[in-house]
């Protein structure tokens, strides 16, 4: 009972210091806000399955992260979220506040939403963690790919969006 | 603007994201509660193995019990072979199930799950479709266990009537589902596919070409 007790407390303190993972994974899978919460409910339930087998020697982040994706690609595979559309959550996406600085980060939101939704699950996971400034190192043992390959799809993602800039399609 | 550029808008969103998602992660007896949610997949797994034995162990002694009826006794062996199916399949699933650990790599893990949906639809239109068959023997057995009665030896006319149903029955559902899949009627063939096998297998293979693509470039 203590020992369960205090796995409990472990993983909340954890969780917590991490736990903007869990909202960066529920965003880039989800735009429906709905689906974000149910997203973000679901990754914790698995890392909370999951903490027991955690060997305490590794990275908790990547760990994590790897549990997050996995659910967040599974989910969206469902069928149950497979068919919703994806609306623009204002919310989530608008910089409130109006000033000349702020039109920058608008359009980089708003271009940072065009350019995930156009991507297909694994190549958005290696954006987020790119983004995220995870090293390439970790984006490889996150992905199960080697480092040379996250290096190659890194180079060719700076491409897309570049084309797709200037394209106007983004 | 270059990939880079895009940081800032990713921590905006986070930090944006912070407030507008009122989650309460950490509270562990909800967690505990959605765990034993997601439980239903296995349990049913188990269910259908255990049915898998006792239909085993009913059919092998009824075909046993009737070597000299050769009709009943076939009747039997075809409810014994699809009762074994229904054992080994769900046991290979529960087994795959099992291995699925999300704390592993997400392209291994990805292709795993893809390739146990693929199994999935697969065994379920396998184990599904011959009930349209399955039903003539089951009732055959049926009615010799309940009344008695061996319906082949007195009337075999009614069961050959039995077998043409089924076949018909089986060869509309699979024209249907064929006819439905045609270009021109795409709208049928999304309803059918969202309960049938072919779109979602489809799917699951595009998925799992995706994964090989994304492993190999």
């Amino acid at each position: 009972m203590h020992i369960a007790a205090d796995q409990h407390e472990r993983f909340s303190a954890l969780l917590d210091r991490h736990r903007g993972i869990v909202f960066k994974v529920a965003n880039t899978y989800c735009r429906e806000r709905h689906d974000r919460e149910d997203l973000a409910q679901e990754i914790a339930v698995q890392l909370w399955r999951a903490f027991a087998d955690y060997d305490a020697s590794r990275s908790f982040s990547t760990w994590m992260y790897r549990i997050a994706l996995n659910v967040a690609i599974s989910f969206r595979r469902s069928d149950r979220h497979r068919a919703h559309a994806e609306p623009f959550d204002e919310s989530l996406h608008d910089v409130p506040d109006r000033d000349a600085s702020d039109y920058e980060a608008t359009d980089q939101a708003r271009v940072l939403e065009r350019f995930m939704a156009a991507l297909d699950p694994l190549n958005r996971a290696l954006l987020l963690l790119y983004l995220d400034e995870r090293s390439q190192r970790d984006i490889a043992e996150i992905l199960g790919i080697s480092e040379s390959n996250v290096a190659t799809k890194i180079g060719r993602l700076k491409q897309r969006l570049r084309d797709g800039v200037a394209a106007g399609t983004l | 603007m270059e990939l880079d550029d895009l940081k800032p808008a990713l921590k905006a969103r986070e930090a944006r994201s912070m407030t507008a998602l009122d989650l309460k992660l950490a509270q562990i007896g909800a967690l505990e509660k959605a765990t034993s949610r997601l439980r239903p997949l296995k349990f049913w797994l188990i269910v259908q193995m255990l049915a898998g034995v006792v239909f085993t162990i009913l059919f092998a002694s009824y075909w046993s019990a009737h070597l000299d009826n050769v009709p009943l006794m076939l009747c039997g062996i075809v409810m014994h072979a699809y009762s074994v199916l229904l054992i080994v399949f769900g046991g290979i699933e529960l087994s795959m199930v099992n291995r699925v650990d999300y704390a592993a790599p997400v392209v291994a893990i990805q292709k795993q799950l893809a390739r146990l949906r693929a199994w999935r639809i697969r065994t379920q239109a396998w184990l599904g479709l011959p009930h349209w068959i399955l039903w003539v023997p089951l009732t055959l057995i049926a009615f010799n266990v309940l009344f008695g009665a061996d319906i082949y030896a007195n009337a075999p006319s009614v069961v050959a009537m039995f077998f043409a149903v089924g076949i018909a029955g089986l060869a509309v559902t699979l024209g249907l589902l064929r006819w439905a899949r045609e270009p021109s009627r795409k709208r049928i063939g999304d309803y059918l596919d969202d309960s049938a096998a072919g779109s979602s297998l489809r799917r699951t293979q595009t998925f799992l070409d995706e994964i090989a693509r994304f492993e190999t470039d």
